[in-house]
């Protein structure tokens, strides 16, 4: 018995790809909304710089800005300005809500020690032991 | 007369390649956009208790620090640059790890110049290999 095969139609096969634009600035899109920048302003600071300054790694971070006005501190958190004898307090809520929080200390570098001696004792009282001080990192020292 | 019949070619842009171009778009602003990582000197404070911790005095290193900057390792100025020679010294020493170092800045000392010091101890304790012993003690008052 004779079969008749029947020969296959070979279409050539093709993905389309004039949608590839599209996808690439969708997803473009995307990851521009998506992406969230901290939006916390704080004080204008000029940071210090350290070479054995490292990356912190622990994504439980509160800031404390500190600042300075003559011989009077200025501190800043979540973008309001405390009196210093009010550090306690906020922090020891923050602490509350996260107990692994490391406070990261972004001080002006000419700022006086005495300022920041008294955010320290704040930040004792409030028991928030584990700090990092911000400083810039940089590999020579001028 | 014979006029030419003006060829008209249809006019059109190419769009294959703005796949490639969004892609490099794409590229670029992962590459360029600089998220803000933390950056810092770690440091643990003390607890706040009553009772104190009782340390022999000779285990302990005063580095002293003025309004102007100038450093003084146990009473003995030094140039703040070679804090962490004179450190790393002192830590090969026998004895020298039970070493403390505590930076007694002065009310009106700088912030940058304690954080200069302390970042010269750190040199000197990862230089070392030696577990960090370096604490903040409460401001002096000026000369």
């Amino acid at each position: 018995m004779r079969r008749h095969y029947k020969k296959p139609e070979q279409n050539a096969p093709g993905i389309q790809n004039t949608t590839t634009s599209d996808i690439v600035f969708l997803l473009m899109i995307f990851f521009m909304v998506t992406t969230v920048f901290r939006q916390e302003q704080g004080l204008r600071i000029d940071m210090p710089q350290a070479i054995s300054s490292k990356k912190i790694t622990s994504k439980h971070i509160a800031h404390v800005w500190v600042g300075y006005d003559g011989d009077r501190g200025v501190v800043s958190i979540d973008d309001r300005i405390v009196p210093i004898g009010a550090i306690r307090n906020i922090i020891e809520q923050k602490k509350r809500i996260d107990p692994n929080l490391i406070v990261s200390i972004m001080a002006d570098k000419n700022t006086p020690y005495s300022i920041s001696n008294d955010v320290f004792g704040q930040l004792i009282k409030a028991n928030a032991l584990l700090i990092s001080l911000s400083a810039k990192k940089v590999n020579e020292l001028k | 007369m014979l006029i030419k019949k003006k060829s008209e070619d249809k006019a059109s842009i190419p769009t294959a390649s703005i796949g490639d171009i969004t892609f490099l778009m794409l590229i670029f602003f992962l590459v360029t956009s600089s998220f803000s990582t933390e950056m810092g000197l770690q440091i643990v404070l003390p607890e706040e208790s009553k009772e104190t911790i009782t340390m022999l005095s000779k285990n302990i290193v005063h580095v002293r620090i003025n309004k102007f900057g100038d450093v003084r390792v146990e009473e003995e100025p030094i140039e703040w640059m070679k804090v962490s020679e004179k450190a790393s010294e002192m830590l090969k020493k026998p004895n020298g790890d039970s070493l403390v170092f505590s930076i007694i800045p002065t009310r009106m000392a700088k912030y940058d110049y304690m954080i200069r010091v302390f970042d010269q101890l750190k040199i000197a304790f990862d230089k070392t290999q030696m577990k960090e012993k370096i604490s903040l003690s409460p401001a002096e008052d000026d000369e």
